[in-house]
């Protein structure tokens, strides 16, 4: 299911006293990792699909050669490091490849266009903006359970990973060469850039 | 240098802002003074990389390496939260804090006489003048003295303040527009060189990330650095505090501490001074019950623990059609305190307005939405760099009904009963709280915002703490009603003196760290006059 837009209707149709079965329901669908599972590394063919992947999530416009290294060194860490990731996103290239050929009637996944990967990843998670609130309510209670799964340890691991490690990059997207953590002129907040 | 076990002339339990400030001034009078702190010690130096963990792992520098010692409970209206809202460790809570430095103003000590509300500190503004001279001088306060509203000085600061922010002037232009004055804000923090710190390079990780890699902002480390050079301090980290015993004379003898292996010590001393804040600090008094001190040493008033206050946040948030530029620096530089020394305290509290360039962050911005790649691009790109926040920090009055308490179920690390908290908020604060989001509002409407995307109803939902933790073991002239006196010395033991937030008997509406300095120095002046 695909669901773009503000859903602001649909938050006016909501009782008021729904939170908590909502929160209930939520709860229980909330994905969680195995922590009985092993870690390791994920093979080469799996880590080229999940670079595919990341190179879609990531929002910046060409440039992913020099980011791709430390998303990689992110996910061989999560992978053997955090217990439930390397079965997440073995899952994940499962899901991936599985939901390609669905969609464009080929695949696997890493062999596809941009263009084709980015429709892919569009049937299996909703859009919706920052004040989406209701939209991403929803989305807890009716995406399907690997959607859920795969947007809460994948798509929002790799997007960590970027904002967090590529941080050039991602501050760079604001138009901001210095930013957090970066030392600079301590009178520059003063003026205007 | 005085080695643990010896004889101390002061042992000082809390190595934060108050202990930090203590251990200096009493150590640099000639005493030899020992210092116990429940945390570890972290290194300065690993501060740009603890810095860089924390933005790439979000790994909280300042976490509890042993968490079940800081077990809680809750059993109030309101559950009040101490996750990230203190720091155990050399340096205290000054490792995270925002490092604002205000004056209370001297309408906070006479609550009572001039609005009929609480009740007045046992001392006035004009006892304390002088010493908040000094704590601003002790923790470098960075400066300009514009701020009309502000009670009087008698000394100058001792650093240049820092300029406003180039976006505070949508606030001004609006302020002026409403007649309400805007002025600097005096932050702890090097706006030059000052004593072993370098000046602020504008990090941007005070503020919301809690930690300066490189030390230009106050953290009571330096004091603690300053007391060992004195060749007269000691500190003892990872001693955690479990009792402290007295003799037949009702006099503290020693003290029972604890290392992370549960193993025992004792720390003996001719002075105690208690400095673990407002929550610890009660709890330790509570923990040492003893047939002398039935309900807790220095509890005869029954006061210890009672009276926990904090300070109230509101945000008001708008989207500005225009560009803003934020997180170039980590602090805020333009306040409003002219609803501070309010003539009608009586029915509502006091309000200080902060006047935040702020905003979500690229990765805030992708961690709210559900987009990715180039729609998420254009999202961060419509949504950074168009928003402010007028912070609305108010005031709670004493209330005996919250409290610090022992938990009879919960124990901590060491076996010790853990610190239950009765929290809840009264008609007062709450109309604080709409008056000043209503002041907020009016503000962002005169500055002719495209959409406050926060107020009302929506800002009281989501206040926050100020994590100020005050009150508990306050100060006063009747020991029937407080636990120490003016001088902060308890009123049932000759050698205990309790020095922090803990003492205040009422908050007001601004930060209390500088008045926690300025009270340390003035005990310690105190103690150094008592005879060794």
């Amino acid at each position: 299911m695909i669901l773009a837009g503000s859903g602001i209707a649909t938050a006016a149709a909501v009782p008021s006293q729904l939170p908590k079965i909502e929160g209930r329901i939520a709860g229980l669908r909330r994905p969680q990792l195995e922590e009985d599972s092993p870690t390791g590394e994920l093979t080469p063919r799996e880590m080229a699909t999940v670079m595919a992947l990341a190179e879609v999530l990531v929002p910046i416009d060409g440039g992913f050669r020099g980011i791709e290294e430390v998303i990689e060194r992110h996910v061989r860490q999560r992978t053997l490091q955090t217990k439930g990731y390397l079965q997440e996103y073995r899952k994940a290239v499962a899901l991936l490849d599985e939901t390609a050929e669905a969609v464009t009637g080929h695949g696997p996944f890493m062999e596809l266009s941009k263009a084709e990967r980015e429709e892919v990843v569009a049937a299996l998670l909703w859009k919706y903006n920052a004040d989406d609130h209701m939209v991403r309510r929803l989305e807890r209670l009716f995406l399907s359970k690997e959607g859920l799964t795969f947007r809460r340890f994948i798509v929002r691991d790799i997007l960590a990973a970027f904002f967090r490690k590529s941080r050039q990059a991602a501050w760079a997207i604001v138009g901001y060469d210095l930013f957090p953590g970066r030392p600079q002129d301590p009178q520059a907040y003063a003026r205007m850039p | 240098m005085i080695q643990g076990n010896d004889v101390a002339d002061v042992c000082i339990i809390g190595a934060g802002l108050a202990g930090g400030v203590m251990a200096y001034e009493l150590a640099s009078r000639g005493l030899k003074v020992v210092v116990l702190e429940a945390g570890p010690r972290h290194s300065p130096e690993a501060r740009v990389d603890a810095m860089r963990e924390l933005l790439e792992s979000g790994k909280d520098p300042w976490a509890p390496e042993l968490p079940e010692r800081d077990v809680y409970t809750n059993d109030g209206e309101i559950a009040y939260p101490l996750e990230r809202a203190r720091v155990k460790a050399v340096g205290g809570s000054t490792l995270r804090w925002g490092g604002l430095a205000l004056r209370f103003h001297e309408t906070d000590f006479q609550m009572k006489s001039l609005y009929g509300l609480a009740e007045d500190w046992p001392i006035r503004y004009a006892d304390l003048e002088p010493f908040y001279g000094k704590a601003e001088l002790a923790l470098g306060v960075a400066g300009t003295a514009d701020n009309p509203f502000a009670p009087y000085r008698t000394t100058n600061y001792p650093l240049p303040g820092f300029p406003y922010n180039y976006d505070d002037r949508h606030f001004q232009n609006a302020c002026n527009k409403l007649g309400i004055l805007m002025h600097h804000v005096p932050w702890a923090r090097n706006s030059i060189p000052f004593q072993d710190g370098p000046a602020c390079m504008a990090f941007a990780t005070c503020g919301n990330y809690g930690i300066c890699p490189i030390s230009a902002q106050y953290t009571s480390e330096r004091h603690i650095r300053l007391a060992e050079k004195t060749g007269n301090a000691s500190v003892i980290p990872n001693a955690n505090v479990r009792r402290i015993q007295t003799d037949k004379l009702r006099r503290v003898n020693h003290v029972v501490y604890a290392t992370p292996d549960k193993t025992q010590h004792e720390q003996s001393a001719r002075t105690f001074v208690l400095c673990a804040h407002a929550i610890e600090s009660a709890r330790l008094l509570l923990l040492s019950a003893s047939a002398q001190f039935p309900q807790g040493l220095a509890n005869g008033s029954g006061m210890v623990g009672k009276n926990f206050m904090d300070h109230l946040y509101f945000a008001v948030d708008a989207r500005l059609k225009e560009p803003v530029f934020p997180h170039r620096i980590g602090f805020h530089t333009a306040e409003s305190h002219q609803f501070i020394p309010t003539g009608k305290r009586d029915e509502t509290g006091t309000i200080k307005l902060e006047f935040e360039v702020t905003g979500p962050t690229p990765a805030d911005v992708a961690r709210r939405s559900g987009l990715w790649g180039k729609a998420l691009a254009e999202e961060i790109r419509q949504s950074f760099g168009h928003h402010l926040r007028i912070s609305l920090e108010t005031e709670q009055l004493p209330d005996e009904r919250n409290t610090i308490t022992l938990d009879p179920h919960i124990k901590d690390h060491f076996g010790d009963a853990a610190p239950r908290i009765t929290y809840s908020l009264g008609e007062y604060e709450r109309d604080t709280a709409v008056k000043g989001i209503a002041m907020g509002e009016r503000i962002f409407d005169a500055m002719g915002v495209e959409e406050i995307t926060r107020g009302g109803r929506d800002s009281i939902e989501r206040m926050n703490f100020g994590k100020h933790h005050m009150g508990t073991c306050r100060m006063g002239i009747d020991p029937a009603t407080s636990v120490v006196n003016p001088d902060l010395r308890a009123h049932e033991v000759e050698n205990l003196f309790v020095v922090g937030s803990s003492v205040f008997v009422t908050g007001g509406s601004v930060q209390p760290s500088l008045t926690i300095a300025a009270l340390a120095i003035r005990a310690a002046e105190f103690i150094a006059q008592q005879e060794y």
